[in-house]
């Protein structure tokens, strides 16, 4: 913590202010080599294969039949964690996760500083402060339908589909969100990871997403019950703690 | 962090800073402009934003259709407004003035931010109907929104966090704070209130003063006034907690302008103030979460009731109403 922080400060406050640099003290350098990288890989599957989005059918705990067309979510506040407890934060650390057939979701988090690192911490979501604070951009821009206009909040998660046990038309709608207190959906989510990371050496790790996770534990879910979910609140909450253990490593390399 | 404070000699931004300042014994405001200065480019923007019908998908009904400023930003005459191919929503379209004191926004208060609050409007199917994707798509093409937006940030880069910001700058400038009340309590020469003015203050802080709280004239909570829910059964605030007991709480408003903003009440059900104040002596609908306050109606006398009219009047600022800076361009 006491090398990492003071380097941290550092980088944060020289990214902070690049918009207007002060033309009579020239900016100082930000040397992107003299760190790591970690490069994270997302493939989503539901069960043991791979997620095929408006083609698969998939069989929930539940045993209901389901076809996903689309799953989305906000991953953000990336740490990496030292066994020590000294970590890195990543800034301004926020991702919109789109499923694609056949291709994975990549996010690279620069600047890491070399060392021995044990575990991976992120949120699921987005922090109650982003969700409070006005007009956001870039991940966080409204306009990715990721956003509750009349009652201001990120959907944090979205889960789309069809299936025969619905109760709506054959479809399926989960949009998870809700920030405050009790209803909040945000949940961090901590990996196991040894990960050495070393300048010019980016770490790769690999993460499958289960998609089908969403109906499986601890809250198994009927989706002849819960066919659709569009606001804040303890069904939501329940659903937030399935979404939460969706991800597993599955290598690092 | 000392890097990141504004310095005033790189922070120069065409004009400087545009005159936001907080009345005399006002508190403090929720929203002051936080990493959004506000700037007579950024206001411009702003309000050619809130005034161009091109926000809405049929490029007919601007912000400003249903927040007229001779009606104090609300909408005259109209218990609720036309939205895109003159479809209705459920609520009275609400005034616009000293935003900047609001927590939320809306009458069941579900917008927490000034910056959030036009998107609402922009994309509800019964309002502007309109995508962020669209809208950005028109303003690039316009041969002066460009300009626009490198003159209030800088570059002519268009999103919608700009967008709104600009919105915010321009909603944000408009305080109504000059009513002869105003007047009175500044102390201004040739302000005085008559008596039945002054007597109607009394009875303002009697009976009215605990949810309509001064200098704002709203204590912004959510509260359940006794009207009796109509066929929409809109459950308010409710809505937006999913707790049953905020079934039909609606966000106070403001007692300030209330010539220019008729109809009266979230539902716009009430033309005149006569049939407000009888709804409070006599009109009282017991429900669950009927604010306590309220159980009992309010017991006004006539000449109370005259009284407490003759006040709310020196509530009105016809001045803001009437501010060169906020009428209609394009």
């Amino acid at each position: 913590m006491k090398h990492i922080l003071p380097l941290l400060l550092l980088v944060v406050t020289i990214s902070a202010c690049k918009k207007k640099p002060d033309p009579l003290t020239p900016e100082v350098p930000v040397t992107k080599n003299a760190n790591g990288e970690l490069r994270i890989s997302i493939s989503h599957v539901a069960g043991n294969q791979a997620l095929q989005a408006g083609k698969g059918w998939y069989k929930t705990e539940n045993g209901d039949s389901l076809q996903i067309d689309r799953l989305l979510y906000f991953l953000s506040n990336f740490k990496l964690v030292k066994a020590d407890g000294s970590m890195y934060i990543e800034p301004e650390s926020y991702y919109l996760v789109q499923h694609k057939n056949d291709t994975d979701f990549t996010i690279v988090i620069e600047d890491v500083p070399p060392g021995q690192y044990s575990k991976l911490v992120f949120l699921l979501g987005v922090d109650s402060a982003r969700n409070t604070s006005g007009a956001q951009t870039g991940a966080l821009d409204p306009n990715s339908g990721m956003f509750w206009d009349w009652n201001t909040g990120y959907i944090m998660a979205r889960l789309e589909g069809k299936s025969p046990q619905s109760t709506n038309h054959g479809s399926v709608i989960y949009h998870l969100g809700g920030y405050k207190g009790f209803y909040s959906v945000l949940r961090e989510i901590s990996l196991d990871a040894a990960m050495k990371i070393e300048v010019g050496k980016p770490v790769n790790m690999h993460i499958k997403a289960n998609a089908l996770e969403w109906f499986k534990t601890p809250n198994k879910i009927d989706i002849a019950k819960t066919s659709v979910m569009m606001s804040a609140g303890p069904n939501a909450s329940k659903l937030a703690d399935n979404c939460a253990d969706m991800f597993k490593i599955d290598h690092i390399d | 962090m000392q890097a990141c404070k504004p310095d005033p000699n790189l922070d120069v931004v065409a004009d400087a800073p545009f005159g936001f300042t907080v009345p005399e014994g006002w508190p403090k405001p929720f929203y002051n402009f936080e990493n959004n200065a506000v700037t007579k480019p950024g206001f411009e923007l702003g309000r050619k934003l809130f005034y161009d019908p091109r926000l809405s998908r049929t490029n007919e009904v601007s912000c400003g259709s249903c927040h007229q400023p001779s009606a104090a930003f609300a909408q005259l005459d109209h218990p609720i407004s036309h939205g895109v191919e003159d479809k209705l929503g459920t609520r009275n379209s609400p005034s616009i003035f000293n935003m900047n004191w609001h927590t939320s926004f809306f009458w069941d208060g579900g917008v927490n931010h000034l910056e959030s609050q036009p998107i609402n409007p922009i994309q509800n199917p019964v309002e502007m109907d309109e995508t962020l994707d669209n809208i950005i798509a028109k303003l690039k093409a316009d041969a002066n929104y460009p300009k626009m937006f490198k003159a209030a940030f800088g570059d002519e880069m268009i999103n919608s966090q700009r967008i709104f910001k600009a919105f915010a700058q321009f909603m944000g400038m408009m305080v109504s704070s000059n009513a002869k009340y105003d007047k009175y309590k500044r102390g201004e020469a040739g302000a005085s209130f008559t008596a039945a003015e002054q007597a109607g203050y009394t009875v303002f802080k009697n009976n009215c003063a605990t949810c309509h709280v001064e200098p704002l004239f709203t204590d912004f909570s959510f509260r359940n006034n006794g009207l009796a829910p109509t066929s929409a059964n809109d459950t308010g605030r409710a809505h937006i907690t999913q707790d049953a007991a905020d079934k039909y709480k609606f966000k106070v408003p403001s007692l300030r302008n209330l010539r220019y903003t008729w109809p009266y009440m979230h539902d716009g059900r009430y033309n005149n103030l006569d049939d407000v104040l009888n709804h409070y002596t006599k009109g009282i609908t017991q429900s669950g979460t009927l604010d306590p306050l309220l159980k009992d109606g309010i017991q006004l006398t006539d000449q109370e009731k005259s009284d407490l009219l003759a006040f709310l009047n020196t509530l009105n600022d016809e001045e803001f109403v009437k501010d060169p800076r906020f009428q209609e361009v394009n």
